[in-house]
């Protein structure tokens, strides 16, 4: 068997089973449901085994499935935003949620990310989880520097909204 | 209220935290992966690559010719319709045929540069093109569906209106990544769909694009440490962890072509510098593939390479069960990168 392929599978099974939990915390942060959080780790880790000229080396490995993960959660986010913009005018008025109702301590924050843009979020979690400076930021997102601080600065503004009203409440 | 960083970054800790074990398995990811790769080997019409290991596993050429050599060009399934290329790159012209072992067309850049380059594409009658996509890539070709996966950027699209038999003239411009490293090459790519009966889609490289190592590079023992380490991860991809010996010429791409290859297909580099090297081992070409899928994969003793002198770009790559014709030192001095 070729150098390359017991390279690819190892390199995939140690990600897995050695960081698998951290990832599924990443992916969870931005996508804040477990089940989706799998299947992001999920999609992302097979997206970037499948390309065999491609395959990471073990040290970066990681850091290119995280990228994939965020890049992955922005595309699906926009193709469910068509959907998201029908699925309101589909429900009954008095269903729709009070925020401050559906806040309550444990998942404030959770709550809070959810009502981020995809973009703002995935701003939040590389820059303050994932400690990456704001320059490392905009080139996974590919979008400039400024850009990147301008979601920061709404991020932050509006988690703060949304944690006030939890504490309130 | 305001939250400060150092908050945010507690409270989003605290949140990461909530999230259960990862359900699913190594098992099943590896299998996915197995799954999908298999796939695409099977629709992916040819598959080219830069790198030693991948041409020879994707485009070897016969080592001896009328020998007992086996090429083992991977050409898409019968009904996937070929397409030859005229590239014209700052006023150079190089032509990509349609079918047979076609040598890269390779062209020189400089980082920061703005190439102009003109595509003509020749579509065979009697069929028309739903869908054709240029760009340029970085060593891998891939597909997903509505496009390419793996250009960027796409320089041309054609997707609108089939592109009926005959020639077809795109004009590309692209300014060379101004951070890209002497040594480092891209390729200039095409993939084309088809409707009909057996529809289908094929991707191809038709150009290389590699930049200039600076001249203290090229000192003989630099050469002969990157030469080895080039042809030794050949080997080690196609089970020849331990050639027996590796010798290397310095020659013209067309003497080199003449002894190792096709020699008639040339795309216009006939001149240029290039090393050929030539290793005695045990070598399986796997077409990058797992080994179960590739039970009868090709084997053979020797193993050639032809290497730009000026980027260490691999132009060709073979093997075979026979030495060569005629031997290396009728080229130059050789080399014994043992």
């Amino acid at each position: 068997m070729g150098g390359e392929v017991e390279s690819w599978e190892q390199t995939l099974a140690d990600l897995a089973s050695g960081r698998g939990a951290a990832l599924k915390r990443h992916a969870f942060l931005l996508c804040g449901d477990e089940a989706q959080a799998d299947d992001l780790v999920q999609e992302a880790l097979v997206r970037a085994f499948t390309r065999p000229l491609r395959v990471p080396q073990p040290g970066a490995a990681e850091a290119y499935v995280r990228v994939i993960m965020v890049n992955l959660f922005i595309d699906g986010a926009r193709r469910h935003s068509r959907w998201s913009r029908v699925a309101p005018l589909l429900r009954p008025a008095d269903m729709t949620p009070d925020p401050a109702d559906q806040v309550s301590d444990r998942d404030a924050m959770l709550t809070a990310l959810r009502s981020l843009s995809p973009r703002q979020r995935a701003c939040v979690v590389l820059r303050y989880y994932e400690d990456l400076p704001v320059a490392k930021v905009a080139a996974v997102l590919g979008v400039g520097e400024g850009t990147v601080k301008r979601y920061l600065s709404e991020a932050m503004s509006h988690v703060a909204v949304w944690l006030s009203s939890a504490e309130s409440g | 209220m305001s939250i400060d960083e150092r908050e945010l970054r507690s409270r989003l800790a605290e949140t990461a935290a909530l999230a259960g074990p990862p359900r699913f398995t190594t098992e099943d990811l590896a299998a996915r992966v197995r799954r999908i790769r298999r796939r695409r080997r099977r629709r992916a019409g040819i598959i080219a690559a830069v790198s030693v290991a991948a041409v020879a596993s994707a485009v070897a050429i016969p080592l001896t010719r009328g020998g007992t050599s086996q090429p083992v060009i991977m050409h898409p399934p019968p009904a996937a319709p070929e397409l030859s290329y005229m590239v014209t790159v700052n006023g150079q012209t190089r032509a990509v045929p349609a079918t047979g072992p076609a040598a890269l067309p390779l062209f020189t850049i400089t980082p920061g540069e703005r190439l102009t380059m003109t595509v003509e594409v020749t579509v065979p009658a009697p069929r028309a093109m739903t869908a054709l996509w240029l760009g340029i890539t970085n060593g891998m070709l891939s597909s997903r569906p509505g496009g390419p996966a793996d250009m960027k950027p796409i320089l041309a699209a054609s997707t609108r209106v089939p592109l009926r038999p005959g020639t077809h003239r795109f004009v590309l411009h692209w300014t060379v990544p101004a951070g890209l490293r002497p040594g480092t090459s891209r390729q200039l790519s095409v993939e084309w769909a088809w409707s009909g009966s057996e529809p289908g889609e094929a991707e191809r490289i038709v150009a290389e694009f590699a930049v200039p190592l600076p001249s203290g590079a090229s000192s003989p023992a630099a050469v002969a440490r990157r030469l080895r380490s080039m042809v030794l991860h050949a080997a080690r991809s196609c089970d020849g962890a331990r050639p027996d010996w590796i010798l290397a010429v310095r020659t013209t791409f067309s003497k080199a072509m003449a002894m190792a290859g096709g020699g008639d297909d040339i795309a216009g580099n006939a001149t240029d510098a290039v090393y050929l090297v030539l290793m005695k081992g045990d070598f399986t070409l796997y077409n990058g593939g797992p080994a179960p899928s590739c039970a009868h994969a090709p084997t053979g003793h020797y193993f050639s390479a032809i290497i730009d002198a000026a980027t260490f770009v691999t132009l060709e790559a073979g093997r075979g069960n026979r030495p060569l014709p005629v031997p290396l030192q009728t080229l130059g001095p050789v080399l014994n990168l043992t």
